[in-house]
């Protein structure tokens, strides 16, 4: 299910198979562990919860997995959320409309700028991102001065806070329409193909006259974006602008779940389902663990021997 | 000291420019302590209350705890690698002291650096034996690690700290704190490994080309997972102290230590690339950040949140003058 730039050969063994499809056969199993075992995961509001939850990582982990497929990495998209929601409240007086278009456009700025250190002065995505992961936390707080904004009811934030078709939120609508949209770009533009390339081989696109640094400056661009909009719908969800909460250690989940997908550290493959998958299944496991009273802490436990897992088996897998 | 800075540089350029090549190796490799110098004098000159005996004091018991983490971070990132789960250890390290000073204070600095080293371990064989990329497996620490010191102890556990194990975080020798004292030591030493060590030298080639130290017979992998182990038990000992300078095992403490740590390295000259650094250098950087963080805190009208604002800033500045001097030296 991933796109990568060698096509598969067709002769891959089951476990090869087993191995690629690894999300979608532990996300599987797990549902149906959980249908057995969890008191009340059959209620709906328990999916349509998880669902809302899950929004905004998929989100992330989109610009996430754009950002891994060059070979890169994005660690400032929590932040971002945090300053995108923290903008939201500061342009609240200008209506809600103008509130999430200026916590989007915080997103894309820090997005610039993390591009633009990436792109043009060729600094490691690593540093730069973990550089804006500091200090976007820092201005959100500063711009706040550390306390917590109510937002208003009613209207925009209830449709993105409280807002669902039956069981299915419409965030997670946005979210899912945002990821088919990618998938979509990956795929079949230009633009996806210059993503694997320069993640591929970041020498030979230059040489090969890739425009590796115009890619670049957008895939962090879009990440930024992508992050600014999550951070718009965690703060509708939570009903309030906190700059303190909003969006921490989520670079670590999305990374987790990209990887999880089937989108590799080493760059030049994505995978926008196996990541929203990803996604799905961080999030069932942790909601499976505190539904059966079980302490939330071993849930990190088990994330972390997941992670380890999913990597070993790409390993295995070539 | 920067053997491999240098020589590269000297090597790549001829006899006129050399004199610069090896400036800009210099401003490169010591540009931080430098800066740090200046930094200083200019906080003197600026602010009352910054040149004092006490505040000095302060800024290093205070920058003592990253300055352990970072000195493992620092052999880490010159092998080519990442630690991301330092700072969970040091959470780990605070609970398990907690939890094993009733036996001794020996045992209370003795399970932390185990167990520790035992994640470093696990780490690195993952790392070096089964070929995965370290940040992801140091990140599935840092949140696995994370995970057992919350269900070892939920909310921070108060201990009792007089006798040996309060006296090691909080006492002082010659008049200065020991803390200080342990962790100028540990750089001490850390330097002496890194520049007069086999083992040091292994891990300037393993970072630099790993396939050329392999082919010299190096024993890559060894030399990984021991490195993994030196970071990991220096970050449960700092976990330790810092249980023991605060009279409390907390498990959410080192929240964010993964990622000063690298600050401090890189903004001291380590390169992420590998093969590079002094720990002059990431002593430099740990101190800066200290300074950073002292005067905001001390700055009256600013508030504690501009802390990070200029600490992610100063990170910046130094990774764009480092990238521009080392383009210039190709």
């Amino acid at each position: 299910m991933s796109t990568g730039l060698m096509a598969r050969t067709g002769h891959d063994s089951p476990m090869a198979l087993l191995r690629a499809q690894s999300v979608y056969v532990a996300f599987a199993a797990l549902i149906v562990i959980d249908l057995i075992f969890t008191p009340g995961f059959r209620n709906v509001f328990v999916i349509r919860n998880l669902l809302f939850e899950a929004a905004p990582v998929i989100l992330v982990t989109l610009g996430q997995s754009l950002a891994i497929g060059t070979r890169g990495i994005d660690l400032s998209v929590g932040s971002t959320m945090g300053l995108a929601a923290a903008v939201m409240a500061l342009a609240l007086p200008g209506g809600s409309w103008l509130a999430v278009a200026a916590g989007v456009g915080a997103g894309l700025v820090v997005g610039m700028i993390n591009g633009g250190l990436i792109a043009a002065l060729d600094i490691n995505p690593l540093i730069s991102s973990l550089a804006l992961l500091v200090a976007a936390r820092g201005t959100a707080e500063a711009l706040l001065d550390g306390s917590r904004v109510s937002l208003p009811t009613g209207g925009l934030f209830d449709a993105l806070g409280i807002g669902a078709v039956w069981i299915v939120p419409t965030v997670a609508i946005i979210a899912l329409a945002i990821a088919g949209l990618v998938a979509f770009l990956v795929r079949t533009t230009m633009f996806g193909r210059y993503v694997l390339f320069i993640g591929a081989n970041k020498a030979a696109a230059m040489i090969a006259g890739i425009k590796v640094r115009r890619t670049l400056l957008l895939v962090y661009a879009a990440s930024g974006v992508l992050a600014g909009l999550a951070g718009v719908f965690a703060a509708a969800r939570l009903g309030a602008s906190d700059p303190n909460y909003i969006g921490v250690n989520y670079e670590l989940d999305a990374i987790a779940a990209a990887v999880i997908g089937g989108t590799p550290l080493s760059g030049g493959r994505i995978s926008i389902l196996g990541g929203v998958f990803g996604v799905l299944l961080l999030q069932v496991l942790g909601a499976s663990f505190i539904m059966n009273d079980i302490n939330f802490s071993y849930a990190q436990i088990l994330k972390a021997v997941f992670i380890v897992g999913a990597l070993y088996l790409q390993r295995a897998g070539g | 000291m920067s053997v491999s800075g240098t020589s590269a540089a000297v090597r790549a350029e001829g006899a006129a420019p050399e004199r610069r090549a090896r400036l800009i190796a210099l401003i490169q490799s010591r540009g931080a302590i430098g800066v740090l110098v200046l930094a200083t004098i200019v906080a003197s000159l600026r602010f009352p209350f910054f040149p004092t005996v006490a505040n000095f004091e302060n800024i290093g018991t205070a920058a003592s705890f990253l300055g352990l983490v970072a000195i493992g971070q620092t052999f880490v990132i010159i092998l080519g690698g990442f630690d991301l789960s330092v700072g969970s250890l040091i959470g780990l390290g605070s609970v398990l002291a907690a939890y094993a000073l009733p036996y001794g204070w020996w045992a209370a600095l003795l399970v932390p650096a185990l167990a520790g080293g035992a994640v470093g371990l696990v780490d690195g064989l993952l790392i070096a034996r089964a070929g995965m990329a370290p940040f992801i497996v140091t990140l599935a620490a840092l949140l696995g690690v994370r995970g057992i010191a919350l269900v070892l102890a939920k909310n921070s556990l108060v201990i009792a700290t007089p006798g040996v194990f309060g006296l090691i975080a909080n006492g002082q020798i010659l008049g200065i704190d020991n803390l200080i004292w342990i962790v100028l030591i540990g750089f001490a030493i850390a330097a002496i490994v890194l520049n007069r060590t086999r083992y040091g030298v292994a891990v300037f080639a393993i970072g630099g080309n790993e396939e050329a130290a392999r082919m010299l017979g190096v024993p890559v992998a060894r030399i990984k997972v021991l490195t993994y182990v030196v970071s990991g038990t220096l970050a449960g000992l700092s976990g330790a102290l810092l249980a023991a300078h605060l009279s409390s095992g907390i498990s959410t403490a080192g929240q964010g230590e993964e990622l000063k740590s690298i600050a401090a390295a890189v903004i001291g000259g380590v390169l992420l690339t590998g093969g590079v650094g002094t720990m002059a250098g990431a002593l430099s950087g740990v101190l800066l950040l200290g300074l950073i963080e002292n005067v905001i805190d001390q700055i009256g009208n600013l508030s504690s949140y501009y802390q990070n604002l200029a600490s992610g800033v100063f990170l910046l500045i130094a990774v764009l003058i480092q990238t521009v001097l080392t383009r210039r030296r190709r």
